[in-house]
């Protein structure tokens, strides 16, 4: 344990200078700033955030997680020639990536907030739902990428398998909800595809998000059903320990291979 | 000189006959200690003025064309039993009463006041509440209902009646009340040249307004908000509908303003905000929509096939979840110079008017409106992907329903 905290204190301290964390929290920063002035009111604000939400921010963290796994390569056979414990190593470097992307996205997209709008009552669920399930789409999607790196030691093959979580995480399965739609029009599918879409991370974002932001109110009998399960409390319990499972499983499972892993 | 002395003898009789009658005081301890005594020994024209008090009234009849003011509110209750006044001679004034607790039934419309074939009668700034009926106008004719505070505590659409409630009548000018928790807030059926300005009608179990067969009908700077479904126009021709706020009804089958079997009307500068569905078209023809604000509704104008030759013209469509919806890909209403906040297009001429038409009904439109569930896709990157390849190349979604000139500007 004491390790892991060092660990985490040292890759902080790297990543707090890299220039990818700097130019993530510029991004959100100048984003919703940009937004704020462009568009004013807040509930706009926060579904223009929740697009890169479910769009970018997944393939960034699926390429920036691979790409530093595989450059801390040198690092990482340097560490295992002290007495490190590998999980501890393991989760030391994935905490120390994860943690200031969260931050940055964090603290990137509050500041304008704090700034441009008053943050009255109405703001602050939608607001901060987004913030929770963007930080849970970071620690996901590098859960993921480290998942994707430690069992594909080939660097090129290794953002190929990236790219297509990506694709397929956030384009596939919107297409595959759409089909089950279409061929099951006629049997009453709210429930199930309530079920199948929190099996992927950036749908239950997504829709978690829109539920508390008031737009799935208008949306007549579906939208209620949805609203219905996902807006209790219940049901936020249900959408984050499934958005937790989504980043300790591919980490578990990683650190598995990791530790049996011939570097 | 004939001429003269009959004009003399015209101006002597409306003299009699305007001369104002005498008035009779009803008080609790006073000589006259209800309205049934005073209206009994009243003559048409008198005024009976009725001193603050709770006075037991149950299906008391009017029958003389008489003025009864209330002074301090006085309280008419039926405690349950029956209607509390019922007119039945025309040239009745009702103001300033509070009327409450008329009897709920499953037979009979009982009402807080009800008004049975007459004409030219005015209820004014009285205080209805909880009733059966609120007001309940039958066969009448050139009646103003204007200022009252009409408010009931309906739970059940079966088992709540309306709170201005207009059967077979004409001339109706309601104007400034206020209706809250009843089932409908103004109800016409077979009503028409009624003039319906500045109520507001909240929380109604089903309609804030509902029109049935109520022809030439005119209603504007109405409030509508958070009732089950709006406002409801059906089976009607020539309604004017202006300057009215829809806001806030929301809800399973919700809309702001619900058309149907609606011709040759006009909406006029209208503002539809936070409804499911700003304004549901069936089977609605030539209808003008012009200078109306759809704001952050579900669904702000949806269309169905068999509405035709309608107008929407210099709308303002600003953060509604869909524009337009529809379940046809034929299209025969007409788009023109309407402001959406989702048109990317250029305006190289400056002509104020975007030089490249654009499509409001989205393929995320034509799917969710054919397939419900899959309503759990919005906002997603697919859908989106979805929907500017189809925009790009339109297939699925009506091709002729474009508005050619799309605004730059708000219209509203």
């Amino acid at each position: 344990m004491h390790n892991l905290k060092k660990i985490i204190n040292y890759q902080l301290r790297d990543a707090f200078r890299s220039k990818l964390v700097i130019f993530y929290f510029l991004f959100f920063l100048v984003f919703t700033s940009l937004m704020f002035r462009f568009i004013g009111e807040t509930s706009g604000v926060i579904t223009n955030i929740l697009n890169i939400n479910v769009s970018f921010v997944p393939l960034l963290t699926l390429l920036y997680g691979t790409t530093f796994f595989y450059n801390s390569r040198g690092y990482i056979l340097f560490m295992l020639t002290q007495p490190v414990r590998r999980t501890d190593l393991f989760l030391g470097i994935w905490g120390g990536v994860a943690i200031p992307l969260v931050l940055a996205q964090l603290v990137g997209v509050l500041l304008p907030f704090i700034f441009f709008s008053r943050l009255t009552g109405d703001a602050i669920v939608p607001l901060i739902s987004l913030l929770v399930t963007g930080s849970f789409i970071v620690t996901v999607f590098l859960a993921l990428a480290f998942f994707v790196a430690v069992w594909q030691d080939d660097k090129a093959k290794g953002f190929g398998v990236a790219i297509t979580v990506w694709f397929l995480m956030a384009l596939l399965y919107d297409g595959f909800i759409l089909a089950i739609s279409i061929f099951f029009a006629d049997y009453p599918l709210e429930t199930p595809l309530l079920i199948i879409s929190t099996l992927n991370p950036i749908d239950l974002a997504r829709i978690f998000c829109l539920i508390h932001m008031d737009a799935s109110a208008l949306m007549g009998y579906t939208g209620a059903v949805f609203k219905s399960y996902l807006q209790s409390t219940a049901g936020s319990i249900v959408a984050i320990v499934a958005l937790l499972l989504w980043t300790s499983i591919p980490l578990t499972l990683s650190v598995l291979k990791f530790k049996k892993k011939d570097l | 000189m004939i001429r003269l002395l009959f004009f003399l003898f015209l101006l002597g009789v409306s003299f009699i006959s305007t001369t104002p009658g005498k008035t009779l005081v009803v008080q609790p301890n006073g000589k006259f200690k209800s309205l049934a005594t005073a209206l009994e020994a009243a003559a048409d024209y008198d005024t009976i003025i009725v001193k603050s008090g709770k006075y037991k009234t149950n299906n008391l009849i009017i029958e003389k064309s008489v003025t009864i003011i209330g002074e301090g509110l006085p309280v008419f209750d039926a405690a349950g039993k029956g209607s509390v006044l019922i007119v039945r001679s025309s040239f009745v004034t009702l103001k300033g009463l509070k009327i409450i607790n008329s009897e709920y039934s499953f037979r009979t419309d009982f009402a807080g006041v009800r008004l049975e074939d007459v004409s030219n009668c005015t209820i004014s700034d009285n205080q209805f509440y909880n009733n059966f009926f609120g007001l309940y106008l039958q066969r009448t004719n050139d009646i103003v209902v204007t200022g009252n505070n009409i408010l009931s505590f309906a739970t059940a659409q079966a088992s709540s009646g309306n709170g201005i409630h207009l059967w077979y009548c004409k001339n109706t000018i309601i104007n400034g009340n206020t209706i809250a928790g009843h089932r409908d807030g103004i109800y016409l059926e077979f009503s028409s040249k009624n003039d319906i300005f500045g109520n507001v009608a909240k929380r109604n179990l089903r309609y804030g307004l509902h029109f049935m067969f109520a022809d030439s009908s005119v209603y504007y700077n109405n409030k509508f908000f958070k009732n089950a479904a709006g406002v409801a126009v059906m089976y009607s021709e020539f309604i004017d509908m202006h300057n009215n706020l829809f806001f806030d009804n929301k809800g399973t089958s919700s809309y702001g303003l619900l058309l149907k079997e609606i011709r040759r009307s006009v909406i006029s500068g209208n503002k539809f905000i936070e409804n499911t569905k700003g304004i549901f078209l069936e089977a609605s023809d030539k209808i003008t929509l012009k200078n109306n604000l759809f704001q952050k509704n579900g669904w702000a104008i949806l269309l169905m096939s068999n509405s035709m030759e309608n107008n929407f013209e210099r709308n303002t469509f600003i953060g509604n979840n869909f524009d337009v919806a529809t379940n046809s890909s034929q299209n025969y209403n007409t788009f023109t110079m309407n402001y959406w906040d989702n048109y990317e297009g250029y305006d190289l001429n400056k002509d104020g008017y975007g030089d490249v038409p654009f499509h409001p009904v989205s393929l995320f439109s034509v799917v969710v409106t054919e397939y419900k569930p899959t309503l759990i896709l919005m906002r997603g990157l697919f859908t989106r992907l979805l929907d500017i390849a189809e925009r790009v190349f339109p297939s699925l979604t009506p091709k002729q329903l474009i508005d050619e000139k799309p605004a730059m500007k708000r219209t509203v």
